[in-house]
């Protein structure tokens, strides 16, 4: 199974590969990681993230394990902490059709369109809820300006 | 005294969470409500638990049994959906047709998805109902309607 992740990083190099996404080490195919810059239509743009992959050694029978750099992506399904995504193609929804950009792609999207039913962060969780934008938008900015700091109740 | 109060709150809690974990229904008000008591890391063992029996992959007689594609009829520049490989790349290809979907895969490939799991990987489709149920029900609520207008 693993000649699929060669396929797919063949793949990558040929078109391109917009998100960096790439094998951490270059002969350790476990490990990739994706470097992207935030939405411009989110309240994420300016600012650069990374996203690390780790793959089963079934891949892509099970799917990857995917978290963001701990401290951070302040995102509802994000944990800020350990940066675990709670995302359902990652989980009970996964395919083997699926690939690693794919993953990627379905990440960033979950950066402008966060889904309000599977909080990782309660307090960005409950703004998002009562629909409250501006201070949702507000603690966003706020932990992306003070990255590392451990300002959730968790 | 306390941690003794402590643990045995949260075996009520657990048995409480399998009792109302249907799944049916929206599971949404559940994890919320174990997501304001319970920590992270129990959270994910009990929903990693309830869905460890959830999962149920197709007997081994039925992954055996899935129609093969006669070789004439393989479609040898497509790729295997699963493992992106070109069917006409193997020398002697094993294909497998799902039987509801028709959708194509190394016989390989899907069967060892269908050992963990019941769905297409394509389209979701579940593989392994029987077919007769749906049929039926089909047609006694033709037989129904037609009876409304005789
Ligand atoms: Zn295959
Ligand atoms: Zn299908």
């Amino acid at each position: 199974m693993n000649s699929r992740l060669l396929k797919e990083w063949t793949q990558l190099n040929k078109n391109g590969n917009k998100y960096y996404l790439c094998p951490i080490e270059e002969n350790d195919m476990t490990h990739w990681q994706s470097e992207f810059e935030g939405p411009n239509n989110s309240p994420y743009r300016g600012h650069k993230f990374t996203l690390y992959l780790d793959i089963p050694s079934n891949y892509p029978m099970s799917p990857p394990k995917v978290r963001f750099k701990p401290y951070s992506m302040p995102h509802v399904n994000v944990d800020w902490k350990t940066g675990a995504v709670c995302l359902d193609i990652l989980e009970s929804m996964w395919s083997p059709i699926f690939n690693l950009q794919y993953v990627v792609e379905s990440c960033l999207r979950l950066l402008t369109e966060p889904n309000g039913e599977s909080p990782l962060n309660l307090e960005l969780g409950i703004l998002l809820r009562v629909s409250d934008h501006t201070g949702y938008n507000g603690l966003i900015n706020y932990y992306l300006n003070h990255p590392h700091n451990s300002l959730s109740s968790k | 005294m306390e941690s003794t109060d402590r643990r045995n709150m949260r075996t009520q809690f657990q048995a409480l969470f399998d009792t109302l974990r249907d799944p049916q229904s929206n599971s949404y008000l559940l994890e919320l409500f174990a997501s304001m008591i319970v920590s992270p890391e129990l959270q994910e063992e009990w929903l990693n638990g309830g869905d460890s029996n959830k999962v149920k992959g197709c007997s081994q007689e039925f992954i055996d049994s899935l129609p093969r594609v006669p070789r004439s009829e393989i479609p040898l520049k497509e790729s295997c959906p699963i493992c992106y490989e070109k069917f006409g790349d193997d020398e002697y290809p094993l294909v497998a047709e799902l039987p509801h979907c028709h959708h194509y895969f190394d016989v390989q490939c899907i069967s060892l998805w269908l050992s963990k799991h019941a769905t297409c990987p394509l389209c979701r489709d579940v593989v392994n109902q029987k077919t007769f149920d749906n049929i039926d029900l089909s047609k006694a609520e033709l037989e129904e309607d037609w009876g409304m207008y005789s």
